[in-house]
């Protein structure tokens, strides 16, 4: 099984909102770590990440970030730019956390990632007024 | 002649500025002023790959900000200005760009940064670099997005120390 390190970078407390209700659903889950950008400069969050990374040592990296362009995108491109097994995720969203946790290990590594962002969109229902 | 937003921000172009203010402020460019990034292919096109397509972004270093804003002879001219640090502002200042007002958006926690605001952190040599700018007669004032509350910077100093 390979070993994963899932990131969820925010703006506000958004990522530990969003951990706290994936976790009601589906249990704790391992390896995973919320980042707000409210007050640490983006070096000072990026050190943070970065212990994580050497203490997980994990296979794949995987960052969900609020908004393509904004800072937390910035932050986890500068941060996939010098871990090759890491890849990002914008537009987060409840579906698709609760999609990744329950594939993770049972898809090969781009099909999951290609099956989450499936899912996240999926998830986007309307009901017409 | 002035721009309509000089801004320092740590993070440079990102949420706050291109929708934060470029929305309401009508913005057609941003410039944005960096040594290091202009010297970096894969980091210019990071900041400006999520730029709208209505705003022209551009990537520059201290020199070649300096002489694009003492080109500026519009009163109402629609250039944002992003520099990350108040020791750029100095080296444009000492270029011979003069802004007539700062808007000091964003300066994160980092070591030997203490807090001001929950987005403005300062060492004290950056309280330093403030009161040079100040002594240069330019008006500071702290605001991350434009519905906030603007708090003058030399308020923001002599409260803490």
């Amino acid at each position: 099984m390979k070993t994963y390190a899932t990131f969820i970078v925010t703006h506000e407390q958004m990522a530990l909102c969003l951990q706290r209700a994936t976790e009601k659903i589906l249990g704790e889950q391992k390896n995973l770590f919320p980042y707000t950008n409210l007050e640490d400069s983006l070096p000072v969050l990026a050190e943070k990440i970065k212990k994580n990374i050497e203490e997980v040592k994990p296979d794949q990296i995987v960052f969900f970030v609020d908004l393509a362009g904004g800072s937390c995108w910035n932050l986890a491109n500068m941060i996939h730019k010098q871990h090759h097994n890491s890849t990002i995720i914008a537009g987060v969203n409840m579906p698709m956390l609760i999609s990744y946790f329950t594939n993770l290990n049972e898809f090969p590594f781009n099909e999951l990632i290609e099956k989450v962002i499936k899912d996240g969109s999926r998830g986007i229902v309307h009901v017409e007024g | 002649m002035d721009v309509q937003l000089f801004r320092i921000d740590d993070r440079l172009i990102h949420g706050q500025v291109v929708l934060g203010w470029a929305k309401p402020l009508k913005s057609e460019r941003i410039i944005l002023c960096d040594d290091e990034v202009s010297e970096s292919e894969w980091e210019k096109e990071l900041y400006c790959t999520c730029v709208p397509d209505h705003l022209l972004a551009l990537v520059c270093n201290v020199d070649e900000t300096t002489s694009l804003l003492t080109k500026i002879t519009h009163p109402d001219d629609r250039t944002i200005v992003l520099v990350k640090e108040p020791r750029v502002v100095m080296d444009i200042v000492n270029k011979g760009y003069v802004p007539g007002t700062i808007n000091l958006g964003g300066l994160h926690y980092s070591d030997h940064r203490k807090k001001y605001l929950s987005y403005i952190y300062l060492k004290d040599e950056e309280v330093n670099q403030l009161h040079w700018l100040l002594d240069k007669g330019i008006r500071i004032y702290c605001q991350d997005v434009p519905t906030s509350k603007a708090v003058d910077v030399l308020h923001l100093i002599n409260k803490r120390n």
